[in-house]
């Protein structure tokens, strides 16, 4: 019931609801005033009944009686006591003033109430009427001073006398009968009087309870169709300014002013919560979300549409330049194995004639015996030489090509004793003296790269460690994740220009007929730490020695 | 029977190579008759008329090179494993290559051994001399 009444009020507008609680309000004003106004009129017709009619009939009744008891005292008067002036009293009574004051009455006692003491009043007024005739008799009978000594008159006139005493006593009891009536109707009357009193001051106070509810019912409904809402949509609408979108729902459907604001707001809303749901989108890199603007002067739409084309046209620009680059790195890669593929196979290669070469040197000189001058034989010597470094140059291209490029598995390495068996492999002089770090971790990594790494580095630095009093060192870091190894000899040491171009195949800082080495240790070295994401770099300075530095990652992120 | 000797095939296709191996068996004194194929198909049509002209005296130890034209040296063990009669003779591969990928191929096919070819003639002398030893040691099958 509530419900219905407050969606019927929502529907209407405020100045409607507004006017309507002001008529309510002057309509339960109007309605308890002119009902008080009512009483009051009819309180006023019965005071002035009361004063115009009743009082007066009371007051007639007693002159009557009064008058009908004067007839009495001026008829005995006339019969015992007679004289002039009273006759003539009497007469006047009779003829003038009784029918005066009856008729006088018999209009006050129109009244409807009073009809009751009328009919009485007639009835008496017919009794009268006879002791009237009666008391005329006498008058009749006693007009002259003679008639008075007349016995036989005057004993009829005692006698009729008589009668009328008895008469007139009766008569009395009636007529105060009719007072009483008229006294008991006037109350009556009056004590509709004082209800009607009493209606007017429940009415008043009813007219203020009324009063009072009308307007606190009306504020009821201002507060819950009007301010309530609006404090509600202002408490959103601080929200939507904070930049936060609220999930605004009504709770009716309004056709009031407030109802428009909600719409507004509900809209204002919406679009919001699309545009930021487009903005999320868009942030979330879908850049094919459709956006409809919501008129010229959409704004936020248009700098949305902006930022979806331009973040599309640069993603798809980054996709092509990535496509490019993907393309270049494969295509980079291709070559790199091409490259390795072409180191291997022509080494292979190169290897049967050289040893073809080799043999047929050896057998010409065998063949050839005590016929060969010292001179040539030692040309062959220096020519076997050749073809052996030749060899040696192949089989350190053949290593390089493949070295880090194998695959295989991953395991965990433990350092330690790889470092150990791999010294045993090298087998330095004993005049070596090597330092290592007990706390060399286990690695994971392919054995035979690790393997390759160390065994490079360790016999690069047996080899070039100083020849009088060898000493190499091995220690270990763990820093940012990496394993960071150093292998550090006390050899010559490498001046800072050659710092890079040591890892470069083929690359010795000695004369090779002087220092046979082929210079693709570092290099395989090198090329394998790059493969596992690596970092090899030597420390060193002429005469102080050289610190070979090497990184490898902790874990099997690589 | 003890006296018996053993045919050898060298399948082999540089032709210094061949002389190689000759001159190893002279100069070991090994009297093993010795024959040569250039490649893996030579070879097999040679072991297959080998063994139809006389099944009980065809080549029971073949000296294998592996990179070679038309039939390489794996390939070629492949056919002689799958062929009936062929499939138990004993192959030393004898090669420059020191890939593993060969050596484990060479070895699922069952070689009696995978030897490199050395660059100086006087250890070519010693691995000949020591398979020759190896040879005489060794029973055949009639």
């Amino acid at each position: 019931m509530f419900n219905f009444v407050k969606k019927w009020l929502v529907n209407l507008k405020i100045s409607t609801r507004t006017a309507l609680s002001f008529f309510a309000i002057i309509f339960t004003a109007l309605i308890t005033s002119a009902s008080a106004i009512l009483l009051l009129q009819y309180a006023k017709q019965i005071d002035f009944k009361l004063s115009n009619n009743f009082e007066p009939a009371i007051t007639a009744t007693k002159d009557i009686e009064y008058i009908m008891s004067e007839t009495g005292r001026y008829t005995y008067d006339w019969v015992y006591n007679p004289s002039k002036d009273k006759k003539l009293k009497l007469q006047k009574i009779l003829d003038k003033q009784y029918r005066k004051r009856k008729i006088f009455l018999i209009e006050l006692l129109q009244q409807p109430e009073l009809e009751q003491s009328r009919k009485r009043l007639v009835k008496v007024g017919g009794d009268f009427e006879k002791i009237i005739v009666k008391e005329k008799n006498i008058m009749s009978l006693l007009k002259t001073d003679a008639d008075y000594n007349n016995p036989l008159k005057f004993s009829s006139a005692h006698k009729i006398y008589k009668e009328i005493e008895i008469d007139l006593k009766k008569l009395d009891t009636d007529i105060e009968e009719v007072e009483l009536m008229v006294i008991a109707a006037s109350r009556k009357l009056s004590q509709k009087k004082y209800a009607s009193y009493s209606t007017l001051s429940s009415l008043l106070v009813i007219m203020l309870i009324g009063l009072v509810v009308v307007s606190v019912i009306s504020l009821m409904i201002t507060n819950s169709t009007v301010i309530k809402p609006v404090s509600e949509l202002s408490e959103v609408l601080d929200a939507v300014g904070r930049g936060q979108i609220v999930n605004y729902q009504m709770n009716l459907a309004r056709r009031d002013e407030i109802g428009v604001i909600q719409k507004s707001t509900l809209t204002l809303i919406k679009g919001l919560k699309a545009k930021a749901d487009i903005a999320n989108a868009i942030g979330k890199g879908n850049y094919d979300i459709e956006l409809k603007l919501q008129g010229k002067n959409d704004k936020l739409g248009k700098a949305l549409i902006e930022m979806r084309d331009n973040l599309k046209s640069s993603m798809l620009k980054e996709i092509e330049s990535k496509k490019s680059l993907e393309k270049y790195t494969l295509s980079l890669e291709k070559k790199n194995k091409e490259l390795d593929q072409f180191a291997y196979i022509t080494s292979h290669d190169l290897k049967s004639p050289l040893r073809g070469i080799n043999n047929l040197s050896e057998w010409i000189e065998e063949d050839m015996g005590e016929l060969m001058t010292e001179d040539s034989k030692g040309y062959f010597k220096l020519m076997r030489g050749r073809i052996h470094r030749l060899e040696s140059l192949i089989n350190s291209l053949l290593k390089y090509s493949r070295s880090g490029k194998l695959g295989g598995e991953k395991e965990w390495v433990d350092s330690r004793s790889m470092v150990l068996d791999l010294l045993k492999l090298i087998n330095p002089s004993i005049h070596h003296t090597i330092y290592f770090d007990d706390a060399l971790p286990k690695i994971w990594a392919v054995r035979k790269d690790i393997e390759d790494v160390f065994y490079e580095l360790l016999s690069n630095s047996v080899k070039y460690a100083n020849p009088k009093r060898p000493i190499i060192n091995i220690t270990y870091q763990h820093i940012d994740e990496k394993h960071k190894f150093c292998i550090a000899d006390n050899g010559l040491g490498i001046a800072s220009e050659y710092h890079n171009k040591i890892f470069t195949i083929f690359q010795t800082l000695e004369a090779r007929d002087k220092f046979e080495s082929v210079g693709a240790g570092l290099a395989i070295a090198k090329k394998i730490v790059d493969e596992n994401n690596g970092n090899i770099w030597v420390e060193s300075e002429p005469n102080k020695g050289a610190r070979f530095y090497f990184t490898w990652l902790d874990s099997d992120t690589n | 029977m003890k006296e018996k000797i053993i045919k050898i095939l060298l399948v082999e296709d540089d032709e210094v190579d061949v002389m190689n191996v000759k001159r190893a068996f002279k100069k070991n004194n090994v009297t093993n008759p010795l024959f040569v194929c250039g490649n893996g198909i030579e070879a097999l049509d040679f072991l297959n008329i080998e063994y139809n002209t006389n099944p009980h005296d065809y080549p029971r130890i073949i000296l294998l090179d592996l990179n070679m034209p038309r039939m390489g040296g794996i390939e070629f063990l492949r056919e002689l494993r799958n062929n009936e009669h062929l499939k138990n003779i004993s192959v030393f591969v004898m090669t420059t290559s020191n890939e593993d990928n060969d050596k484990i191929d060479a070895y699922n096919l069952n070689v009696a051994g995978y030897i490199l070819k050395p660059l100086s003639m006087d250890q070519f002398m010693s691995v000949v001399s020591t398979l020759n030893n190896y040879w005489k040691l060794c029973e055949f099958p009639v």
